[in-house]
């Protein structure tokens, strides 16, 4: 899976919990997810754990709170895979 | 006179136990793992209402994340680095204890987390702008507060390459001019809600304004 595959991926799982949905038509690596997409931080916490289930991957806490804007979750699937 | 730094350092966080975010999480095994502490697992399986107290705790947490990142403004974002107490009254996160006033109603629950003497909160329901409905209620509040008139008072928030957002926390200004008042502004669903220090003699304490009455 590439990286333009993940971004995809991860905008899908986050599609669900935006409040913002005009920001995910100009979604880029650098929008935010709680400030651009307005996602709220409970729905945060589902994001992690669908992108745990979609990837196969173990999200910390100290990595989940590293994820600022999509780009972030991009690049901590990569390096997790 | 207002002092020249706040004496209290406060968050606060409603959930509104009506909207479709709140409906199935407290069924969920790996929400709840991912959200509670150990001890409040057991808080939580032991409670007459397992979602208004998932929620409670949820916003408790909420509530002093708010409050210590005014203390150290790197401070993790991660639900299980607060821990509520068992009896309800306190968070604590690394070195800092946060004292804890949690109110439950039918229709939302509300957290309000501080250092100091104990702030006074409001709670009201959102109109068509939740953001701005929240400014708006802190504004009222702290004009009868002050003793000034509302429309002197202003929200701001200042840029801060420290925050996760680019933003500090709101601060209140009188003319323009920034006070020293500590507050804290929340708003889910259908509710806003706001927090503040308490500057008058009488003390601290909580004033409620019921769904409908802000």
């Amino acid at each position: 899976m590439n990286q333009t595959e993940v971004f995809e991926q991860v905008v899908g799982i986050l599609r669900p919990f935006v409040r913002a949905p005009e920001a995910l038509e100009a979604v880029a690596s650098n929008t935010t997810i709680l400030g651009d997409l307005k996602v709220n931080s409970a729905r945060l916490v589902d994001v992690v754990l669908e992108m745990e289930d979609a990837f196969g991957i173990s999200i910390t806490d100290d990595e989940a709170d590293g994820v600022r804007c999509v780009g972030d979750a991009v690049s901590l699937v990569l390096a997790k895979r | 006179m207002l002092s020249a730094r706040p004496s209290v350092t406060l968050g606060n966080d409603v959930v509104d136990l009506g909207d479709p975010e709140t409906a199935d999480a407290h069924l969920r095994e790996r929400f709840l793992r991912r959200i509670l502490c150990p001890g409040e697992l057991a808080l939580f399986r032991h409670a007459a209402d397992p979602k208004a107290r998932l929620w409670s705790l949820f916003a408790a947490k909420e509530a002093a994340y708010k409050a210590a990142v005014k203390l150290r403004p790197d401070t993790l974002f991660a639900h299980r680095a607060f821990s509520v107490a068992t009896d309800l009254r306190s968070v604590r996160h690394q070195a800092w204890r946060f004292s804890l006033l949690m109110t439950q109603t039918r229709d939302w629950v509300h957290a309000l987390a501080f250092t100091g003497k104990a702030p006074r909160f409001v709670v009201g329901v959102a109109k068509d702008d939740p953001s701005r409905d929240a400014r708006r209620l802190l504004l009222d509040s702290v004009a009868a507060e002050l003793g000034h008139g509302a429309a002197r008072l202003a929200v701001a928030r200042a840029p801060s390459p420290l925050h996760w957002n680019g933003l500090a926390p709101p601060r209140i200004t009188l003319d323009g001019s920034a006070l020293s008042l500590d507050v804290s502004l929340s708003h889910h669903g259908r509710f806003v809600a706001c927090a503040h220090e308490v500057r008058d003699a009488s003390g601290g304490g909580a004033s409620l304004a019921r769904p409908g009455s802000s």
